[in-house]
């Protein structure tokens, strides 16, 4: 089943399938061979009855709670809150011509976000404004991230690399340290050091570390680019979009 | 990856390899299985506060069997759990009202002189008319009215020969300078016409006149009166872009106050829809006291009531302090707020939406041929197709018949009918026929129609045919308010409303799904009735396993 949710196409297809697809990979993975915590209430094509055999069968549960995209307050407030502040306390925020690009003031209504006069229902659908849109906010909040964080002297107040020096330095064991925690503040995640996603999000911060040829006039160093690169794809994964 | 996007193309990537690592452990992918504690925290954070949890909140649960109930608890007693049941009941009312509340009669608008001065006046044909002859189009000059000075008999500003347009000769006044009630700086002072700032707040109308007697400036009907103006600090009048929007602001932030209360564990939630506690701030008091009574009846009437409560001393510029009041009867709760009354300007679409957010009802067409009715008529609970819908609508309409339609004004205390239209247009002081068309209806009798009785409008089908519309009339929102908690209703549809909230989805209602989750509502909204806290509520559903699983 989870072969069939690989989704290539868009975010949007995605947003509905990862989260039920995804693995956890909390405490609760259950061993191997047992049976899963709780079974489908209901097969594929929504008929009750037995459970598949090879999942332990008896008695399908019923429907569980569902999944949907956040909405633009929850979305902004998060990005506000894994965004933390700047060197100077305030918070970072998505900038468009001097305000919260989330605000009605600028795309917040664009986005969906209802006003009960004009618009009376958010819809939670991932259109491609939104995808546009989440992109745009991502690469301007995490850019803030990584330069906010590139002046901070104390490591342990960073938000973007707490574990992992950004001068060339870090250790492979430093760089799998700092995917962890942002996997967690980022998406809710606890994961082994030898977890399969992180070869995954390594890869994102190889690619931009590759990416910055002269590190000479860059505003970014290489390894805070490529912390820059990861804070983006987690900010567009579904798993940070979906509550 | 160097591509222009290079990180929107690594997210696809690592979206494909999250779902492969599912494929890679097990090659299942499991829909029903029980969050780990971080993901259930950011699912509650999300749920009760809209936003994640941070890292440290994080830390806090590492290891844990399960969320502690006092994280959750402090999730429920934050204040953002208050925001959030805001935008939840937003969602479920639509209480955002947005509605013109000033008119050229009293609304100041300006002009600027060459030599840069702003004058304020208010540009309505007739009142400039008044003042100044010509054909209602002329203001002030640009001098100060102590140059000209008051006549000594009328204390009326003197004017000056201004000029000739196409309806004869206009006059023209000087301009005074006079502190606004809506600036809090008490020093500032604006430019304001001369006769448009006056200060008289009654006039007397001669003997031999029609109305003859003292009337108050303060009403839209004081138009006969040249010696009434905007009063003292310009009360009576208001500048649209500065006044309207902090006392729409307010009437929006009022109901969600009543919402706080309610939602808070506090005050009982049902209370939410009968109680006749409100809260009014600066903004409030000073529309409901001296601007809703100066509306043209052609627009929102809003003209207070004694059944609206006794309104505490508060400066407009007060917006921040909010004071509670204790209305009356027919007041019923967050339904005859100023929010909900405006935002449904119908008493059809009140009741609609009272039906569709307490009763958990939606009106829908027929999908069948409509046969046996009336193809013509004004009744649409006769009328063929319309009649639908209408037979249910037209008597819980009639419960919000109490409060005019397109504003608030509670109409308990007005004549419920008049015999003749003489006697309705005299139902106001001075007397004024616009004043009966706006809240009566001619009803012709059955026996003689020339005889033509004036109801109020929402009596008008309030005969024989029409049992209901009535006693629905008498018992007003209170009625159909209360009855909908007796009947238990209104904790059935509430934790229903609440369970989709929390749970993304509808509840199963189809009795014969093995998925059928009726009971499951019924029982939870069963306790929710017997203590009637809604934090409880909440808690209860946040109890249910379908919450703690995955997807």
């Amino acid at each position: 089943m989870s072969g069939g949710c690989i989704v290539r196409t868009g975010l949007a297809a995605l947003l509905a399938c990862a989260s039920g697809c995804f693995v956890d990979k909390g405490g609760t993975t259950p061993l191997e061979g047992d049976p899963p915590f709780e079974h489908p209430g209901v097969g594929a094509e929504g008929i009750p009855g037995v459970g598949p055999e090879e999942l332990g069968g008896g008695a399908l549960q019923g429907t569980s709670r569902s999944v949907r995209r956040m909405t633009i307050d929850t979305l902004q407030a998060s990005m506000r809150r894994v965004a933390g502040n700047d060197i100077a306390g305030n918070p970072i925020l998505w900038r468009f011509n001097n305000r919260d690009g989330f605000s009605d003031a600028a795309f917040g209504k664009a986005l969906g976000r209802p006003d009960f006069q004009s618009s009376t229902e958010e819809g939670t659908v991932s259109n491609a404004l939104y995808v546009k849109f989440v992109g745009d906010a991502a690469r301007d909040i995490c850019t803030q991230m990584a330069k906010n964080d590139l002046v901070r002297l104390d490591a342990g107040t960073r938000a973007l690399f707490p574990a992992a020096p950004v001068d060339g330095s870090a250790t492979e064991a430093q760089i799998t340290a700092n995917l962890q925690y942002l996997v967690l503040r980022f998406l809710g995640l606890r994961v082994a050091a030898s977890d399969e996603l992180l070869p995954a999000l390594r890869g994102v911060y190889d690619a931009g570390v590759e990416s910055v040829a002269s590190p000479a006039g860059s505003e970014l160093t290489p390894a805070a680019e490529g912390w820059r690169g990861v804070c983006v794809a987690l900010f567009e994964s579904p798993l940070f979009h979906n509550d | 990856m160097k591509t222009s996007r290079p990180w929107q193309a690594l997210g696809f990537a690592l979206c494909s390899v999250l779902a492969s690592s599912a494929s890679a452990e097990e090659d299942q992918c499991y829909l029903h299985r029980e969050l780990s504690p971080e993901r259930l925290l950011r699912r509650l954070s999300l749920d009760l506060r809209g936003v994640v949890p941070d890292v440290a909140e994080y830390e806090a649960v590492e290891g844990v069997d399960e969320i502690p109930p006092e994280v959750i608890k402090a999730y429920l007693d934050s204040d953002e759990f208050r925001l959030q049941m805001r935008r939840y009941h937003e969602s479920l009312l639509w209480t955002n009202p947005n509605v013109a509340l000033g008119n050229v009669n009293f609304a100041l608008t300006t002009a600027r002189f060459p030599d840069t001065t702003l004058v304020y006046y208010v540009p309505g044909a007739g009142n400039s008319r008044l003042f100044r002859g010509g054909d209602g189009t002329h203001f002030c000059q640009n001098r100060p009215q102590s140059e000209l000075g008051y006549d000594a008999a009328s204390g009326l500003p003197n004017a000056e020969p201004a000029g000739v347009d196409g309806t004869g000769a206009f006059v023209a006044e000087g301009w005074v300078e006079v502190h606004p009630y809506w600036d809090a700086n008490p020093n500032a002072t604006i430019k304001v016409c001369a006769f448009d700032a006056q200060t008289t707040e009654k006039y007397t109308l001669p003997d031999g006149d029609p109305d003859a007697g003292t009337h108050s400036c303060d009403s839209v009907l004081a138009i006969k009166s040249k010696s009434c103006g905007c009063g003292p600090n310009l009360n009576y009048c208001m500048v649209s872009g500065t006044v309207q929007p902090a006392v729409l602001t307010s009437m929006r932030e009022q109901l969600l106050r009543l919402v706080d209360d309610h939602t808070s564990g506090q005050e009982p939630y049902s209370r939410l829809i009968t109680t006749k506690r409100s809260w009014v701030n600066g903004p409030l008091t000073h529309y409901a006291t001296y601007l809703g009574q100066r509306q043209s009846l052609s627009l929102t009437q809003n003209v207070r009531q004694p059944a609206d409560g006794v309104l505490p001393e508060l400066p407009f510029t007060a917006a921040d302090q909010w004071v509670q009041i204790e209305r009356e009867s027919p007041h019923s709760g967050i339904l005859t707020l100023p929010a909900y009354l405006l935002r449904f300007q119908t008493n059809r679409a009140r009741a609609n939406r009272f039906r569709i957010a307490f009763e958990g009802q939606h009106f829908q067409p027929s999908g069948t041929k409509d046969t046996g009715c009336a193809k013509e008529g004004d009744d649409l609970t006769q009328r063929c197709v319309c009649r639908g819908c209408h037979v249910t609508l037209e008597p819980l309409a009639a419960h919000f018949g109490v409060f005019v339609e397109s504003g608030t004004t509670a109409l308990r205390d007005f004549e419920p009918a008049y015999p003749t239209a003489s006697a309705c247009a005299k139902g106001i002081a001075p007397r004024n026929a616009g004043w009966c068309d706006r809240y009566y209806s001619a009803v012709p009798d059955l026996v003689d129609p020339d005889i033509r009785t004036y109801k109020l409008k929402a009596l008008q089908y309030d005969d024989a045919a029409h049992p209901l519309i009535g006693p629905n009339f008498d018992e007003g929102p209170e009625g159909i308010a209360q009855a909908n908690i007796d009947s238990g209703l209104f904790h059935v549809i509430a934790t229903r409303h609440m369970f989709e909230f929390l749970m993304k989805r509808a509840p199963n209602l189809d009795a014969t799904s093995t998925d059928y989750e009726g009971k499951l509502i019924e029982e939870i909204a069963e306790e929710f009735r017997t203590h009637d806290n809604f934090k409880l509520l909440v808690e209860r559903l946040l109890t249910l396993s379908i919450y703690r699983r995955m997807p």
